[in-house]
């Protein structure tokens, strides 16, 4: 019992990091009706601010991070403007491109930049695990699910209940008749850009300690949290965090009590079924409600 | 406008990728030093000849890059050398690397370009990950070239490919410095193995059961993971549940070594490590520091396990300040100054490297001493280390080649 406490907390903490990048994909899918398939690297690239904000400038660990958010919300824009703006007019299709050449650029950008020697990157907490009787707790784990829930409840409390929230609902709903009711079209989806680019980048910060921060490591967590945000009903924002927590939950247990080797496959294994059996994934599609 | 539009993002993503192309084959990885299509033509004496190709595929890009980058810098520094005391016969050595990418197919392309656009090639430095070997393996015979290995699957050299020369040690010869130095040494019986699960963990796996199996130790959990794995929650509970007394690992990738270690270390197990020799790259000690105090290796490179490891750390460093000599840059330090000797002595055909280098005998590397046999083998033994702090002391250089060592 001890152990299986151990395997899911763990578990829902690797989770957690899908869901914050699913998360990502859908908002940018639900406002701009594509596919970033930069997500993954937009988490290295946090991680790699959160490097130069707490190793390089020996900046305090909290301020790094808020930095480095800030410095993620200051990309989330230069993304949009090279990255989607130019071919906003375009059908998904280029659009789509667009994103793969950024992600194979942004890692190579890193690994110019930083080398392609591993960093460690400074935990948020110094104590590195907590004892509840015989279970073993990473810190760093809780500290991954705690931050999820706390952007979740931005999500729900604040985002989805403002007036900022209904214009992005508008945007993903009808661009051209939000735009007749004077919703800043071009402005929402370059919010939600910032948004997207902020959770990436806490994905990646999260997950750099437990890691360590290269440039390749965007790509693995890519692949889940889009497998996690088909699954959980692409488009739904429920569907991608119960989507990501699912995934990472599933993976820990099959290496556990399966085997360690095949762990990779379990999502993807995941994935196929519900193409099979519910393509629309658990919550259905929320974003086929334009139609 | 829309054409014109249409024409600006094409433009913007060709753009991208010929950046992306560009990053990803010429790889400078950071610190500066050549890397495609390099030979720095240092020699004071020998401009005036043909100069003699090395070919090399090496990570530039993908998983790999800082261990490729490693690999180019021993290469190129044994290159400068030799050139700066004239060559070779008067003719200097020029190192012509082509990135693998850390992927097979990456491999088998960077292989098959060096063979069709470089036709004199004298021999290539092949991969040191034995998977990529095995991916090129039709392609050396078909190409008859000699190509110098650091994949340590032993059967590499062992499938009457008679273009294969390997320069490190193979893994029969690691299994069983791990299981000896366990079992006799330290008297730890209950071995737990985690291992990568590609061509090298598998048969480091496998060699690894039969020498501790016969020296009387048994293997109380064996945990294979595949490359890039990022949460070892599950490997760490089942050694917990196994309670062993050593654990011995093989890990293809260093920052793999890393991540399994540092959660090994947070979930508080005491059991004594032992790794094979990713353990002791530099990834590996910088990523850990002195998380890695107490820890054992075992290693085919280890600065002061003889003269020209301390020769090649010192002329390593003074070239390139902020790089750590290790397996990396070793192996490929030794291949090139192998080569240059069997060039000197032999010829430049293909068929005369190989036959010289199945010849050469008591070359003195960083490595080790070079006594190739029937398959190609160079080296035939490993230095266990300890780790103080961070960094690896010497503890014994095992050498099976001259059964003079006490492990057998």
């Amino acid at each position: 019992m001890a152990n299986f406490l151990q395997l899911m907390v763990s578990g829902l903490g690797i989770g957690a990091v899908y869901a914050l990048v699913a998360l990502g994909f859908v908002l940018i899918y639900r406002a701009a009706n594509v596919v970033n398939f930069a997500q993954g690297q937009i988490a290295m690239v946090g991680a790699y601010l959160m490097i130069v904000a707490a190793v390089d400038l020996h900046l305090n660990i909290w301020l790094a991070f808020i930095v480095a958010l800030g410095g993620m919300a200051i990309f989330g824009v230069l993304f949009e403007l090279g990255v989607y703006y130019p071919l906003r007019n375009q059908s998904f299709l280029p659009v789509i491109i667009s994103t793969i050449a950024a992600s194979i650029l942004l890692q190579n950008l890193a690994q110019y930049v930083f080398g392609a020697n591993p960093r460690s990157l400074p935990a948020l907490f110094a104590t590195q695990t907590v004892k509840l009787g015989g279970i073993v707790l990473s810190v760093q784990y809780l500290t991954i699910l705690a931050v999820t829930a706390i952007f979740v409840a931005f999500q729900y409390l604040v985002l989805d209940r403002s007036m900022l929230g209904k214009k992005m609902e508008a945007t993903a709903q009808d661009k051209d008749t939000a735009r007749l009711l004077g919703v800043p079209v071009a402005f929402m989806i370059a919010f939600t850009f910032v948004y997207s680019s902020i959770l990436g980048g806490a994905a990646g910060i999260l997950v750099g300690p437990i890691f360590f921060v290269m440039p390749g490591m965007g790509t693995t967590i890519a692949l889940k949290a889009f497998a996690a945000s088909i699954i959980g009903g692409f488009g739904n924002t429920v569907g991608a965090i119960v989507g990501g927590l699912a995934i990472g939950v599933i993976e820990t247990l099959g290496a556990a009590y399966i085997s360690e080797p095949y762990k990779d496959a379990y999502a993807f294994v995941l994935l196929i079924l519900f193409l099979f059996l519910r393509p629309k994934g658990i919550f259905g599609e929320k974003i086929a409600e334009k139609a | 406008m829309t054409s014109r539009k249409r024409l600006l993002s094409f433009i913007g993503v060709l753009a991208a990728g010929l950046l992306v192309t560009a990053c990803g084959t010429s790889g400078s990885g950071g610190n500066g030093t050549s890397s495609s299509a390099s030979s720095n033509g240092t020699s004071s004496s020998s401009g005036g000849n043909t100069p003699y190709e090395i070919g090399a595929t090496f990570a530039l890009s993908g998983a790999g890059a800082a261990s490729g980058q490693l690999e180019v810098d021993g290469a190129q520094l044994a290159v400068n050398e030799i050139n700066a005391k004239g060559g070779v016969n008067g003719h200097p050595l020029k190192l012509i690397v082509e990135d693998d990418q850390t992927t097979n197919p990456g491999t088998v392309n960077a292989f098959s370009k060096l063979v069709s656009q470089y036709p004199n090639l004298v021999a290539i430095i092949g991969p040191i990950r034995s998977t990529e070997v095995q991916a090129i393996t039709p392609n050396i015979e078909q190409a008859g070239i000699p190509v110098l290995i650091g994949g340590t699957d032993p059967q590499l050299t062992h499938e009457n490919d008679p273009w294969v020369f390997r320069f490190r040690p193979n893994d029969t010869y690691s299994a069983r410095t791990m299981a000896y130095y366990l079992i006799k040494k330290l008297n730890l019986s209950k071995i737990a193995i985690v291992h990568s699960t590609d061509a090298f963990g598998n048969g480091g796996d496998t060699y690894l059961k039969q020498w501790i199996a016969h020296y009387g130790g048994t293997v109380v959990s064996d945990q294979g993971y595949t490359n890039h794995a990022t949460d070892y929650t599950s490997i760490v509970t089942a050694l917990k549940n196994a309670n062993p007394q050593a654990v011995a690992t093989y890990c293809t990738y260093g920052a793999d070594a890393g991540i399994f270690l540092k959660q090994y270390n947070q979930f508080g197990l005491k059991a004594t490590i032992m790794g094979s020799s990713s353990i002791t790259s530099s990834d590996v000690r910088n990523l850990l520091g002195s998380q890695l105090n107490g820890d054992y290796g075992t290693t085919d490179y280890a600065y002061g396990q003889n003269s020209e490891s301390v020769t090649f750390g010192k002329a390593l460093e003074a070239a390139y300040p902020n790089v750590k000599p290790d397996i990396y840059s070793s192996h490929t330090w030794d291949a090139v100054r192998v080569l240059a000797h069997v060039l000197a002595a032999d010829g430049t055909s293909h068929t005369a490297v190989q036959q010289g280098l199945l010849n050469v005998r008591n070359f003195p590397g960083a490595e080790g001493m070079y006594n190739f046999d029937k398959n190609g083998d160079g080296l035939h033994g490993y230095t266990v280390v300890k780790f103080a702090g961070s960094t690896p002391k010497i503890i014994k250089v095992f050498n099976f080649y001259n059964q003079s060592s006490s492990g057998s």
